[in-house]
């Protein structure tokens, strides 16, 4: 036990300036080893594609049973784009504010990275990224699964991948936003904090036009849709992916005017998502609740 | 660190009339102002730790302990008085203040258990922006001076409590921080741990006078083998405040000594309790020696009062200062319903 610790006092003058980037390097890092070992690698695989493939399988069958076996109508693009990209909403917007919970109640570290200097929302915002490329890749094997199976008519050739990788960025920001302030509501929870991701998830996935058209939707409930950036974004990731098979589904018809309200509504998220997120953060360092385990 | 160098002269810790009030179930809102049950956590505590201290903070459970670590550490906000860190509010420049501290809580399992000690500690390195390089060299020496180097590629979660508390430790330390907060570091440790864990946190205070600690314990023997200075909390309030001899000593009226005494005559009990400065002289009679209990108005008694005994042909075989442990003396400050609590630590 006598060791001296002569590198302790070394660095003391040469602390990198990059801290920022360390945490979102180390959260990034973080997430990838707790979702990585939680099972086996093949079978994680296999559960990144069964899950988005049940989920658009059972709607095919629903309109099976509506339509008749076999019946096609052109909404199997619709449904499979949608589920497909839905698994970003459903890895990050759960995802984030799950990270904080089983920080706190399961590892029991939060309270020790929440006093280190690093900025917490961009450790959150690691804990996000590895995420989306698992999202990413789940997107991919469902679109392919979709394309080869139930002839989801996506032509690679003809896809509008500027416009799809433009949605995609600004589209997976507003989902991070939207993680972050359920992060924030999980802060401050004090029973249903892990149910509350869940359930939001599950409220958006019906009106955000995940798996059919919002006109759809009573018109006080499409109000809301389109204040949603979910709604333009998979509105934008059909149209990308589409083309014209995307039929007339949205009220709004130029794809610029529905990227432009993508960009709005996103930057509003964002704003209204780090103030929510500041108000709890408050709230949970006034009431103690940093390092409660509530044992829900 | 980035931060800039402290000031010396500036207390290290220092709280001034720190508040805490904890709304209990059944609070409920009227008018926009909180009504109904309350807790309070801390009534008023005000202290100061020097740069260079460890001091500890004695108290029951539930005597506020916690929360003031809390509030120090910028986990939880006061909600009155003020907290600072090298003359940093904790409520307004929060990350400047986290940049100089480090906690370690004892009784708990924390820690990534996926990761390996290696990792976990080179993690909360990139948190507090040390370079890797660095971070690694840091990590090597501190599992060596805990012991750990062995566990170092070994996953969190197959680490014993007592290992798993030293990673916490290294944790804590990896940053390099000027002030280090102790919460229960050795609860539920065996003794083998118990004092790898003081022995490292004496060490470390050695390596660097800028360095503080602020260790809350149950354990007396723990306060008063590491710490400087001694804070004793009840019911959210300071009851004592100063070093450990302080405490002990101004449990006694009087200064007390315990002789041994080869030879001895029943007439030396009458001349002493006829000596001015002699309060009391008690003596009780064994086989081959009679012990000899003195307490005196002052400690500077007793020099004159051993001449007096030697003089009238006692033989002194020993003679001791007769102290009240720490372990008294705060049964006698926070009452007795802490002497089962401290029996129970034992």
């Amino acid at each position: 036990m006598a060791t001296p610790i002569s590198a302790l006092s070394a660095g003391r003058t040469r602390i990198s300036q990059s801290r920022a980037w360390q945490t979102l390097r180390a959260a990034t890092w973080l997430e990838w080893e707790t979702r990585g070992n939680w099972t086996n690698p093949a079978l994680y695989l296999l559960y990144l594609i069964i899950r988005p493939m049940t989920a658009s399988l059972v709607l095919v069958l629903m309109f099976w049973v509506i339509k008749g076996v076999g019946a096609h109508d052109g909404i199997y693009g619709f449904l499979i784009t949608g589920s497909a990209a839905w698994t970003f909403v459903e890895q990050i917007i759960a995802g984030i504010p799950q990270a904080v919970l089983a920080d706190r109640e399961e590892y029991a570290m939060l309270k020790y990275v929440y006093i280190t200097p690093s900025h917490f929302l961009l450790f959150l915002t690691g804990r996000a990224l590895p995420r989306m490329l698992v999202a990413f890749f789940s997107f991919v094997v469902t679109l392919g699964i979709g394309i080869a199976l139930l002839g989801v008519p996506v032509n690679l050739l003809q896809v509008n991948y500027p416009l799809f990788f433009a949605s995609l960025i600004v589209g997976l920001v507003g989902v991070t936003a939207l993680g972050i302030l359920l992060a924030g509501l999980a802060l401050v929870l004090k029973r249903g904090a892990y149910q509350m991701p869940q359930a939001v998830t599950g409220a958006l996935y019906l009106i955000s036009g995940a798996i059919f058209p919002i006109t759809v939707l009573p018109s006080w409930l499409r109000d809301v849709s389109l204040a949603l950036p979910l709604t333009y974004w998979l509105e934008l990731m059909r149209r990308a992916l589409l083309g014209s098979h995307i039929g007339e589904s949205f009220p709004v018809a130029e794809t610029g005017a529905v990227f432009g309200l993508l960009t709005l509504t996103t930057v509003v998220l964002i704003g209204v998502a780090l103030v929510a997120f500041r108000i709890c953060d408050f709230q949970a360092r006034e009431r103690g609740q940093i390092d409660r385990t509530t044992g829900y | 660190m980035s931060s800039p160098p402290s000031q010396d002269n500036i207390p290290a810790i220092q709280a001034i009339n720190v508040k805490r009030v904890y709304q209990a179930r059944g609070g409920r809102s009227i008018g926009g102002t909180k009504a109904g049950k309350t807790v309070t956590a801390l009534d008023g505590v005000s202290l100061s730790v020097a740069r260079g201290e460890i001091f500890g903070l004695l108290g029951r459970n539930g005597a506020g302990k916690t929360t003031l670590i809390k509030i120090f550490t910028t986990l939880l906000a006061p909600s009155g008085g003020q907290a600072l860190i090298d003359g940093m509010d904790v409520t307004r420049e929060v990350v400047k203040v986290r940049q100089r501290i480090a906690m370690v809580s004892g009784g708990e399992q924390s820690g990534y258990g996926i990761l390996t000690v290696r990792e976990q500690l080179w993690m909360f390195a990139q948190f507090y922006g040390v370079p890797s390089k660095v971070a690694h060299a840091r990590i090597d020496e501190l599992l060596a001076a805990v012991g750990m180097s062995e566990q170092a590629n070994q996953k969190v979660y197959a680490l014993s409590t007592g290992m798993r508390q030293r990673m916490n430790l290294c944790r804590a330390l990896v940053s390099d921080p000027e002030v280090l907060f102790l919460d229960e570091p050795t609860v539920g440790l065996d003794v083998e741990a118990s004092r790898a864990v003081r022995d490292y946190v004496r060490l470390w205070m050695s390596q660097d006078l800028r360095r503080t600690v602020l260790l809350t314990t149950h354990y007396m023997f723990e306060a008063d083998e590491l710490c400087n200075h001694v804070a004793v909390i009840n019911h959210g309030q300071l009851v004592a405040e100063g070093t450990t001899a302080d405490l002990k000593r101004g449990l006694q009226e009087h200064a007390r000594f315990q002789l041994e005494m080869a030879e001895w005559a029943p007439a030396f009990t009458d001349m002493l309790r006829g000596r001015d400065g002699v309060v009391e002289a008690l003596t009780e009679q064994h086989a081959d020696r009679t012990q000899l209990r003195l307490a005196l108005l002052r400690e500077e008694f007793i020099m004159p009062t051993v001449a007096s005994l030697n003089d009238a042909g006692a033989r002194i075989l020993t003679l001791r200062r007769i102290e009240p442990t720490l372990e008294e003396a705060f049964v006698r400050l926070v009452g007795d319903e802490a002497e089962a609590e401290a029996e129970g630590g034992h």
